[in-house]
């Protein structure tokens, strides 16, 4: 549980009158992925001896007192009646306000590094949804990496251009700004269309398929940032190196949607595999080709 | 039980099953920045004064209050010293300049589209910088930062500031006959613009975000710093 006690004991105080001290740290660990229980953590206000329990949600928004739950003491030698942090469900917003949207951007920094490393790197045998994802999906890195993704293709596509055309001193060259609207409409529609018609399919054939649109995206969403790099070192202009990145490309990020999502499709998940693999293998050339393998311009 | 507004009486404090009350405190940080819509008038030393209005001033002083008060912003974001005046008393005008200057700089020119120009049209470069600012606040909302939308979409565009003196330094030196070493000052004149671009909206966003998060909301900002720099490089007509 990675709060800032300080800050909240700044905010606390900020609001509440003197003589009031945070008696201890939070006491409780949290698992990671439950949103709904926050840290418990007692509040004793001097003037009165009394105390409260205060619930901190990891967003550090939300702090809710349930103090009817535990009687006020002149000690502390009785136990709080109940230790363990109350379920609490979180306020409901209405769907045009900010706050309503909120939820999916509630990660940290290291989670979205780790969760980029986990995609990255993928480890044998281990579920990537399960082990990263499945606690509470994310729209942040989805919609971020594509961005990047869009902009890194669109730049080192026009920097192959420039030294595919650089050999020929005749030609005067100029950059191609369009590639950024041509990349952004790929990336976006394979990585946010795809799932959902992916996700609407499976859910057709298999009733019980039991992942959610949301951790579809946010699993296809991770499983492109390891064409960031890539993407940078398709500038070089040798040919083999070039299909060998788009290899390792669609290898690396095929395993990791493949095996994460095949526990879920059911008894007989090889014609979805198949879908999946000859999608993603059609997008991993797709890109090489259009955006760094341009045959040689003509002179003009 | 003072300081909340509790509906249970004193009766259910006592019985450890009873009354069970949930309430929520409004905790929002105290030193929480807020934006307003005066036209930047605290320049002016009389603007606050029961009696003054703007109605019969000549319109020249009007407008030199307002150019007056985008300078000192450009000014601000050059030497970084005081945060409060781009922040409290945002306005559009400064980021409206920049945003425009550039488009119409780096726009490709008509004559050349065929043989083949590949850059962005006046519209893209707009929409970019406009819709990026816009997404980036968009972003740091989301996540949980406390500016309001105004202020960082002022700060985003006033911060563009660098770029666009690194866009009229490489305009300069594309004058001349193109050699490596011209496209090596070029090269090094952008990237030292997107550092102090990203440097200075960094100081003047980055404490409106919460604990843990700061990265995130921060990495938007380089990307799209970035990108405008690679359009300053990349412009070469």
């Amino acid at each position: 549980m990675d709060v800032n006690i300080k800050s909240t004991r700044k905010q606390i105080v900020g609001k509440i009158p003197v003589n009031c001290t945070l008696s201890r740290p939070p006491l409780l660990e949290q698992p990671k992925a439950q949103q709904k229980t926050g840290i418990i953590f007692k509040y004793v206000r001097g003037k009165y001896n009394t105390y409260q329990y205060f619930l901190l949600f990891r967003n550090n928004k939300i702090i809710l007192i349930s103090a009817m739950d535990f009687r006020t003491l002149e000690n502390e030698n009785h136990p709080p009646l109940s230790s363990t942090p109350t379920e609490v469900p979180l306020p409901k917003y209405p769907i045009w306000t900010i706050e309503y949207f909120q939820k999916y951007f509630d990660v940290t920094s290291e989670d979205v590094i780790e969760r980029i490393k986990g995609a990255l790197v993928p480890t044998y045998g281990v579920n990537y949804l399960q082990r990263y994802i499945r606690a509470k999906p994310d729209v942040y890195g989805p919609f971020w990496i594509c961005l990047t993704l869009v902009f890194s293709i669109a730049i080192s596509g026009n920097v192959a251009n420039y030294i595919q055309v650089a050999a020929d001193h005749d030609y005067h060259w100029k950059y191609n700004f369009h590639a950024v609207s041509s990349a952004a409409t790929a990336i976006f529609l394979y990585a946010w269309l795809l799932p959902l018609m992916l996700w609407a399919f499976v859910k057709y054939k298999e009733p019980q398929f039991n992942l959610s649109y949301l951790e579809l995206l946010c699993l296809y969403g991770y499983s492109l940032s390891i064409f960031v790099p890539i993407s940078i070192l398709w500038v070089i202009q040798i040919n083999w190196l070039q299909w060998l990145l788009v290899a390792a490309g669609t290898l690396v990020s095929g395993y990791v949607i493949v095996f994460s999502i095949m526990p879920s499709l059911g008894q007989k998940p090889f014609a979805f595999i198949f879908l999946i693999t000859i999608l993603h293998l059609f997008m991993g050339t797709g890109f090489m080709l259009y955006f760094f393998h341009v045959p040689p311009i003509q002179k003009s | 039980m003072d300081f909340l507004n509790t509906n249970t009486g004193q009766n259910n404090f006592n019985n450890p099953n009873g009354g069970h009350t949930t309430v929520y405190i409004d905790d929002r940080p105290m030193n929480n920045v807020e934006g307003r819509m005066t036209v930047s008038g605290s320049l002016m030393q009389n603007i606050g004064d029961p009696g003054f209005n703007t109605l019969d001033e000549p319109i020249k002083t009007t407008i030199m209050r307002d150019l007056k008060a985008v300078g000192m912003k450009f000014k601000h974001v050059l030497y970084l010293k005081e945060k409060n005046t781009l922040l409290k008393e945002w306005d559009l005008w400064g980021p409206l300049m920049l945003c425009t200057f550039m488009a119409m700089v780096l726009q490709a020119s008509p004559d050349s589209v065929q043989i083949g120009d590949g850059g962005p049209e006046f519209a893209e470069v707009f929409v970019i910088i406009w819709i990026g600012s816009v997404i980036i606040t968009l972003n740091s909302k989301l996540l949980g930062g406390t500016i309001s939308f105004f202020q960082s979409v002022c700060v985003l565009g006033y911060c563009l500031l660098p770029i666009v003196i690194a866009l009229i330094v490489c305009r300069f030196i594309l004058i001349f006959e193109q050699t490596n070493f011209l496209f090596f000052i070029r090269f090094a004149i952008s990237i030292g613009s997107f550092l102090w671009s990203t440097y200075a909206s960094v100081v003047f966003l980055g404490d409106s975000q919460p604990q843990g998060k700061k990265a995130l909301a921060v990495y938007p900002i380089f990307l799209f710093y970035f990108i405008m720099s690679w359009l300053v490089l990349s412009h070469t007509v």
